[in-house]
């Protein structure tokens, strides 16, 4: 494989995981704006956990929710997101065994920082549409040979966006082949998922969630409870955060000017902690190991240094477009050319190639500090 | 009128009626329009330029009794200059309108100092001072506004449309009715930039021009016209803009949220190709990062402005609306610039504030 072969892998793998990532936060920010709509209002103590912490032991594995609802004292629904299930059957029994460790009494955030285990809850194993169909026969021939068993009903549902063209959406749909269903019973009438998933007693519906219905959940969430994409948080932390380290004088630098201009400002990991659970993400959601990740992934971007166990040193600017060793080759995101995917460039071309001894003066163009455009000749229709 | 180094005498301009006779002495003398932005304030334009000293500008204000006065330099070295820097030079007023916090600065002089001098002066202050955009639909609006007060026939003397996105168009029109060329902008997805109109009055023909981002030429005929009429008007139209705009920044701590909308006809955005033209759009805001989370087969994009820190998420998830979400910063002027240029650069549509919405039930499931 040539070095350039090497660099369009990374990207492409970066990229999958980035993408993957979003797609969890889309599934993990529609469910918390519809039962947050639909059932904060119905239960005193209703709770969407987007940041479950409590994680469980089971057969040596430890497994932690994507995300749980508490509705009172007597139902709670448990979600586990899944992209696909393993392929291997072993692989596939191990990890439906782990997830029946979740029956083993878990317990639910309720209302800040208190937990209890609902008297009744469901699991719901939420899978990509494009893996769902053989996942629900393959879980439903484990089930009904009873090699593993709930106590609690396992939920079986499909996540999928439906592109109309026009006016995309997700969609949620119960995989039938397992019969089980909400035991959602203490829900009102009216608002029981189950009779809505159901065949018998509904239409077998699914429930969808346009973008427009979820998009500020998915803005202040941000992240969620699945294996990070370290790009992902790295292009929030740029676009959200790092402006506000600079004090009111670094502020006004890039006023007007050349903001390319690299303003370096340190912090450490346990300050961004108590910031981002704090101010920008609030609900102590974020894990120090999160953010400790993305700080190493902006070091391998060399857009920051790390100064000591604890502290990195950021070199903050408008990160421009500028490659060098693998400048002509097309990656796949390289027609948007956006903050992500300089990030991703950049840290690739440093993996597959270390020597960077040479790129230092191509990469830094902080003299570059005024602009002059307003002096060249009019725009159209100037007159 | 002499052009020197040192403010005019403006002492015995006690009252508005002889600092306008004054004005129109000097149009008349400079044979020059008044050139003129009217911005939005935080504090008095006084109080911040002299509260932020700019490389390249020297400035000096002074208040007089019904308007301040100041002299603008700004010096540019360069290599290119012969000399070795070009200096751009000249006196501006500011006048204040009823509208709180509402200002007109404007000049009587050529365009090059007007340009590059006093707007890149504005602009590049902080964003405590901001102008603001008037799409298609403004610029019509007011310019009926101003056709109701006045007698006689308004005619466009010269227009400039231009096209969304990157085929950029320009059309002139003379002497039409100004409705025949906002109809032409309309119905050719067009938006009109600039626009210059005569109306036949009493004595002197009025001309004057007004642009998309608020700028404003007053040509010739009557000062009252211009300064109480078309002025006035144009800053309640701003007014209403910054309104829309101001203090939708998240608050820290919290997961509220103040969205804006843009909203279309329904059916005007399809496809996944107009996801790629609005990232487009948002990629030609000059001093800004974007970052693309999703764009296929909705858009969702972060938009960080080094200007002063504002963020926000844009979201482009059906056919006939873009949201907009304010990050923890986001001033006036980012949220104006960042607004315009989705609809310069991608489609012309109505800024309003998002409502919430409450959604039922039913609302979430449909037949499989």
């Amino acid at each position: 494989m040539t070095e350039s072969d090497s660099f369009v892998q990374c990207v492409d793998q970066t990229f999958d995981r980035f993408e993957r990532y979003d797609r969890y936060v889309d599934v993990v920010s529609a469910w918390e704006e519809f039962l947050d709509d639909q059932y904060s209002s119905e239960f005193r103590d209703f709770t969407f956990d987007r940041f479950p912490e409590e994680s469980i032991q089971y057969n040596g594995s430890e497994l932690t929710p994507t995300f749980t609802a508490y509705f009172d004292e007597d139902y709670g629904i448990l979600f586990d997101v899944q992209h696909n299930l393993p392929r291997d059957e072993e692989d596939l029994k191990k990890f439906l065994e782990e997830i029946s460790g979740y029956d083993q009494g878990y317990p639910f955030r309720v209302n800040g920082s208190d937990t209890e285990i609902p008297e009744k809850y469901d699991i719901a194993l939420l899978i990509s549409n494009q893996n769902a169909q053989t996942a629900e026969h393959r879980v439903q021939n484990f089930l009904s040979k009873g090699e593993v068993q709930f106590d609690s009903n396992l939920v079986l549902l499909s996540y999928d966006y439906v592109d109309q063209n026009t006016n995309p959406k997700y969609e949620f749909g119960r995989l039938s082949k397992v019969d089980q269903n909400f035991r959602d019973n203490v829900l009102p009438e009216r608002k029981q998922i189950s009779t809505r998933l159901s065949i018998e007693d509904g239409g077998f519906e699914t429930i969808d969630s346009p973008p427009g219905f979820f998009d500020d959940k998915k803005s202040t969430g941000v992240l969620c409870n699945k294996e990070l994409s370290e790009l992902y948080f790295a292009c929030y932390l740029w676009h959200n955060v790092f402006f506000n380290c600079l004090d009111d004088t670094e502020q006004v630098i890039w006023q007007g000017k050349n903001p390319r201009r690299i303003i370096e400002f340190k912090i450490t990991v346990d300050e961004l902690y108590a910031m981002l659970n704090r101010k920008y993400i609030p609900g102590n959601g974020v894990r120090e190991e999160w953010i400790r990740s993305t700080l190493e992934y902006l070091v391998g971007v060399e857009a920051a240094e790390q100064v000591s166990d604890d502290e990195y040193r950021v070199k903050f600017r408008n990160l421009q477009d500028k490659r060098r060793d693998h400048k002509d080759v097309v990656t796949r995101r390289s027609d948007l050319a956006d903050l992500a995917h300089i990030f991703a460039e950049w840290y690739c071309e440093n993996a597959v190639d270390t020597d960077t001894s040479v790129r230092s003066d191509i990469r830094d163009d902080s003299t570059q500090t005024t602009i002059t455009s307003d002096l060249t000749e009019p725009e159209k229709g100037e007159y | 009128m002499e052009r020197t180094g040192t403010l005019y005498d403006f002492a015995e301009h006690e009252t508005e009626t002889s600092f306008r006779a004054y004005i129109e002495e000097l149009i008349e003398d400079r044979e020059e329009p008044v050139r003129a932005l009217t911005v939005i304030s935080e504090r008095t334009p006084k109080e911040i330029f002299d509260e932020y000293p700019l490389e390249e500008y020297s400035v000096s204000v002074e208040d007089q009794e019904v308007f301040t006065s100041g002299r603008l330099i700004r010096e540019i070295e360069g290599e290119s200059y012969e000399g070795g820097s070009r200096q751009f030079k000249d006196n501006f007023f500011i006048v204040s309108h009823s509208e709180e916090k509402l200002y007109t600065i404007f000049t009587v002089s050529d365009k090059d100092f007007f340009d590059k001098a006093l707007t890149r002066y504005i602009e590049t202050l902080p964003s405590e001072i901001t102008g603001s955009f008037l799409s298609s639909e403004d610029l019509r609006r007011l310019i009926q506004n101003f056709d109701n007060r006045v007698n006689g026939n308004l005619v466009v003397k010269k227009a400039v449309l231009k096209s969304t996105g990157e085929d950029t168009q320009i059309e002139y029109h003379e002497d039409k009715p100004y409705y025949e060329v906002f109809n032409e902008a309309s119905t050719n997805d067009l938006y009109v930039d600039k626009i210059e109109l005569t109306v036949h009055n009493t004595g002197t023909a009025f001309q004057f021009f007004v642009s998309r981002n608020g700028a404003t030429r007053y040509i010739r005929g009557s000062s009252d016209l211009y300064f109480n009429v078309l002025l006035n008007s144009l800053a309640s139209f701003i007014s209403d803009k910054g309104e829309l705009f101001q203090d939708r920044d998240r608050e820290y701590g919290s997961r509220d949220t103040d969205p804006i909308k843009i909203q279309y006809e329904e059916g005007s955005i399809t496809g996944v190709e107009e996801n790629k033209r609005l990232i487009k759009a948002l990629k030609g805001i000059k001093r800004t990062s974007v970052t693309v989370y999703h764009d296929n087969p909705y858009m969702h994009a972060s938009v960080l402005d080094f200007d002063d820190g504002t963020s926000v998420d844009v979201y482009l998830t059906s056919d006939s609306d873009i949201s907009i979400i304010p990050g923890f910063n986001a001033s006036k002027k980012s949220l104006s610039r960042i607004c315009d240029q989705i609809n310069k650069g991608f489609l012309e549509g109505e800024v309003k504030a998002e409502e919430e919405q409450e959604r039922d039930f039913d609302d979430y499931f449909s037949a499989a």
